[in-house]
């Protein structure tokens, strides 16, 4: 039951982080409040990290330092700033869907680079994935042509 | 990147924004086949794992930070702290994710996960209802979306 209630406060967190970002406005650069929400999530994950693996940390290899530089780099600088530049333009609720496409891309990355061959479910799943991007893409150009209508 | 420094234009193009939504989610992907090679080749645990990468990344964040922080601050306190709480929400996230995976099946965990933006459309129809527009084609959108990734997490994890 443990996994279940931690995997639902994770999808929970990820939909108010997302809230928050939207609430923030647009009066701050998006990178200085990128490198505030990063201080931020390191102040809350540092603590039990340190308190709960902290003899983990001596046994990893410089390589494995430098392989987690390679992901703050792709995970901050990149996802998150346009996380959040992607949310103060077209608003949280179309934003993060576009985000949850991020297995579509795994499977393509893996599939280029670690030779993973995708099955029938995952091909299945990430035409949902495309369809879903598709259809929120359509629906946002839909709502604008009649808005624009209206006004005209 | 010029984009991402200042303000949105209301006469800009709404694509910038689609097209920032789905830079995010490749990083996102390139992300998760970083960390699942790194985890794997180096036995390090998911929790110490996300710790160092926050670390590195405020290090990245340092410049713009010294440079542009007192600026900010002094525009919108509130602006910054609503950054905070979004950057305390994703750590939980991340901290919540990591126990939810060290203590249980990934096939379980991740596709609960998945069903975030579905919370995020409740959360934006309660608390953004001003600000934002949930329409019937956009749930639509999203629960495509989340099966897909219900169907990608499951169908990778059967290989």
């Amino acid at each position: 039951m443990l996994p279940i209630i931690m995997a639902v406060c994770a999808a929970a967190g990820f939909a108010a982080g997302g809230i928050f970002a939207r609430l923030a406005g647009q009066r701050v650069p998006v990178l200085t409040g990128t490198g505030i929400s990063v201080v931020a999530s390191l102040a809350l994950a540092a603590i039990p990290a340190l308190a709960l693996e902290l003899p983990a940390l001596s046994a990893i290899p410089v390589t494995g330092f430098l392989w987690i530089v390679l992901l703050a780099l792709v995970n901050y600088p990149l996802a998150r700033t346009f996380n959040y530049a992607s949310v103060r333009r077209i608003g949280a609720a179309r934003a993060s869907p576009l985000f949850s496409s991020s297995p579509l891309w795994a499977t393509l990355l893996a599939f280029l680079f670690l030779d993973e061959r995708p099955n029938g479910i995952v091909i299945a799943g990430t035409l949902a994935i495309v369809a879903g991007v598709v259809v929120i893409v359509t629906e946002r150009r839909g709502s604008e042509k009649s808005t624009n209508k209206t006004k005209s | 990147m010029r984009s991402l420094l200042t303000r949105p234009n209301p006469s800009e193009s709404p694509w910038l924004g689609y097209a920032f939504g789905l830079v995010a989610g490749i990083s996102y992907g390139a992300w998760s086949v970083i960390a699942k090679t790194a985890i794997d080749d180096y036995d390090i645990p998911p929790l110490m794992f996300a710790s160092i990468a926050f670390f590195f990344g405020t290090i990245m964040f340092a410049p713009i930070l010294a440079y542009d922080g007192p600026r900010s601050f002094r525009i919108s306190k509130r602006a910054l702290a609503w950054f905070a709480l979004s950057g305390v929400g994703s750590g939980a996230a991340i901290v919540a994710l990591s126990f939810g995976l060290e203590k249980g099946d990934v096939t379980v965990v991740a596709p609960i996960v998945s069903i975030s933006p579905l919370i995020t459309l409740v959360l934006v129809r309660i608390f953004l209802e001003r600000m934002e527009r949930v329409s019937p084609t956009l749930v639509l959108g999203a629960l495509l979306i989340v099966s897909g990734t219900v169907l990608v997490v499951v169908g990778d994890s059967v290989i």
